[in-house]
């Protein structure tokens, strides 16, 4: 063996990864060789020496200190997980919201009978519902305060529900100061999609009845399709009345029996014109009273005459203004609704039928059906938007690529 | 490998428990902090770099895939983040071993040891010397002669091929003879033992 060779292997003769040949062969060459030897000593002498090198103790209240620090941030990555889990569900929840508008987009533009309102109130069933009952809930304390303008609630669709509730506490509050009885007529509206007209109009038949209210007025037509002809149900009106202190009840009883598609209330406050008339009524009763003693202490046939004619005159403005009093009472306290109700084949349809458990499947299923809905509409957002998802795919993966051997080489 | 009757600490530790990481680290404290410290060179900073470390360790072991020992990975993470501290150390500061070097004027921006003025008081022992190796060279010399560990676990820890880990030493041996013969370093007194 050469020195350059022995040199070579020194290292690994101190550190005992030789060969047994390579070894005898060291050996050989540093018996002879003394530059060698010497740097084989060297070597043994700084590693034995490094290897005899006295461990440090660990500092005072290392461990502690480490475990605090290490706690510290085990809670920090607990908290940003939390963030990014709800970061990631926030998204999930947008996505499907996305598709479940994409997908009513999608309807809309296939189906052109489908009406406007119609659209917009199924596009956010549960929300418009939602909307809608707590419009609902807002309007009894207002009808029981008492309105001082008109006062139209418009629920067409989901987004304009909030708005509306909104003014109703406005008008609520300036309306609360005031202590008058007021006079004020509610008109409902409601259209409502159910699967049997029959059954309906029986059920809202038999709530009046319960509550003392009554059909006023009631109409019924066969709906067809306008190009194919079709038959495509039984749709209708019905007018009832019923007593105003019931008004709200009503509405969400009949909001129960299908699918709303629009509602309206109008308030209409009739105070001014009511005490107008009671005024005149008043001063017609005066003037009768002062007639009629005028016509007792009448001597001439004449005057009797005249009296006769004026009083007969003011009699009769009397009766008007009592019989205009009398429908005021009426319209007052007893409030219309106006129910239109369409029959639809449509098995997202309430079924005309109020228990919970029928209630409870109904939403169960409408949940189920909403998440469907939104995997369809993302299914379809992507058949649409194949060619630049496409392009974002492979820029997504070749990036993740990037990164990964970028790491690797780290 | 980790036995498996830490998996238990393991799972826990992995859903971000720091007591339970805490508890999977403590035989590795000892080590790991001496590592640090003879990388780093000073006792000061070894214990908050190797602090740092295992917070690195413990944010990052979601990535730990038991492909290899844990104390493998931990002493990497280890070895690298005593690496970078000295890095960013000589950066800052030029006068970088200032326990060791006093007179930084007289020394012309060369990067061999050797080269360097390096004050005598300084160098006192060979342990001292190796402080004075440039980064690439005290890794495998401290994990290998002071630490005993064989060329595969350096290669593992410090990610350098086997080859790589061979030269090195070799060359890191060579530059402390070097600096032996320079200083004239007296081998230690016998009878000390490793913790």
């Amino acid at each position: 063996m050469k020195c350059d060779e022995a040199l070579n292997i020194i290292d690994m003769y101190v550190d005992e990864c030789v060969d047994a040949y390579d070894e005898k062969e060291f050996l050989k060459h540093i018996e002879t060789c003394e530059s060698c030897r010497n740097a084989y000593n060297e070597i043994k002498r700084i590693t034995s020496e490094l290897n005899n090198a006295e461990y440090l103790p660990l500092p005072d209240d290392f461990h502690n200190e480490l475990t605090e620090k290490l706690i510290k941030s085990g809670k920090k990555r607990n908290r940003s997980r939390i963030v990014k889990y709800s970061a990631i569900a926030a998204c999930a929840v947008l996505v499907f919201m996305t598709g479940a508008y994409m997908k009513n987009l999608y309807y809309m533009a296939s189906n052109e009978s489908y009406t406007e309102s119609a659209d917009a109130a199924s596009a956010n069933e549960s929300m418009s519902n939602d909307m809608l009952r707590s419009a609902n809930g807002a309007s009894p304390k207002l009808f029981a305060d008492g309105a001082s303008a008109d006062v139209y609630e418009g629920a067409e669709a989901g987004g304009t529900g909030e708005s509306t509730a909104n003014s109703y506490n406005d008008t609520m509050l300036s309306t609360a100061e005031q202590n008058i009885t007021r006079k004020i007529i509610k008109t409902g509206y409601i259209s409502i999609n159910v699967n049997s007209f029959d059954e309906t109009s029986q059920l809202v038949k038999t709530y009046m009845e319960q509550n003392n209210g009554y059909v006023e007025r009631s109409d019924q037509y066969a709906d067809y399709d306008s190009q194919t002809n079709a038959y495509k149900g039984k749709s209708g009106n019905i007018t009832v009345r019923i007593e105003s202190t019931k008004f709200s009840d009503t509405m969400s009883y009949i909001e129960t029996l299908g699918t709303v598609t629009n509602q309206s209330v109008t308030v209409n406050d009739i105070t001014n014109n009511y005490v107008d008339a009671q005024s005149r009524l008043e001063v017609k009763e005066q003037e009768k009273e002062r007639l009629t003693e005028l016509l007792d202490s009448a001597e001439n046939i004449g005057d009797i005459i005249s009296i006769e004619s004026r009083l007969t005159e003011v009699i009769s403005d009397i009766e008007s203004y009592q019989a205009q009093l009398n429908s005021y009472d009426d319209v007052v306290d007893y409030s219309s609704i106006n129910i239109s109700i369409t029959e639809k084949n449509d098995e997202s349809i309430i079924p005309a039928k109020t228990d919970f458990v029928d209630k409870a499947a109904y939403n169960f299923k409408n949940s189920a059906r909403t998440l469907f809905s939104g995997f369809e509409g993302i299914v379809l957002l992507v058949i649409k938007l194949w060619a630049p998802l496409a392009v974002v795919l492979v820029v997504a993966v070749a990036t993740v690529v990037f990164i990964k051997t970028k790491k690797n080489k780290k | 490998m980790i036995s498996s009757v830490n998996s238990g600490l393991i799972k826990k530790a992995r859903r971000g428990d720091g007591r339970a990481f805490s508890m999977l680290i403590e035989n590795h404290e000892r080590f790991v902090f001496n590592v640090v410290y003879r990388i780093t060179g000073n006792a000061e900073d070894a214990r908050d770099v190797s602090q740092e470390a295992f917070i690195k360790a413990f944010k990052n072991f979601e990535s730990y895939d038991e492909s290899s020992a844990f104390s493998t990975w931990l002493y990497r993470i280890a070895v690298n983040t005593a690496i970078d501290y000295i890095r960013k150390r000589k950066k800052e500061n030029s006068i970088s071993f200032e326990d060791y070097i006093v007179d930084e004027k007289n020394q012309k921006g060369d990067s061999g040891i050797e080269e360097k003025v390096i004050s005598k008081e300084g160098v006192k022992n060979i342990i001292s010397a190796v402080n004075m190796l440039d980064d690439e060279f005290k890794t495998v010399i401290v994990l290998r002669d002071m630490e005993g560990m064989d060329y595969k676990e350096i290669s593992d820890i410090t990610g350098l091929p086997l080859g790589t880990v061979k030269s090195r030493l070799s060359r890191g041996r060579g530059k402390l003879r070097q600096m032996i013969e320079k200083f004239n370093l007296k081998p230690e007194t016998e009878g000390r033992g490793r913790a």
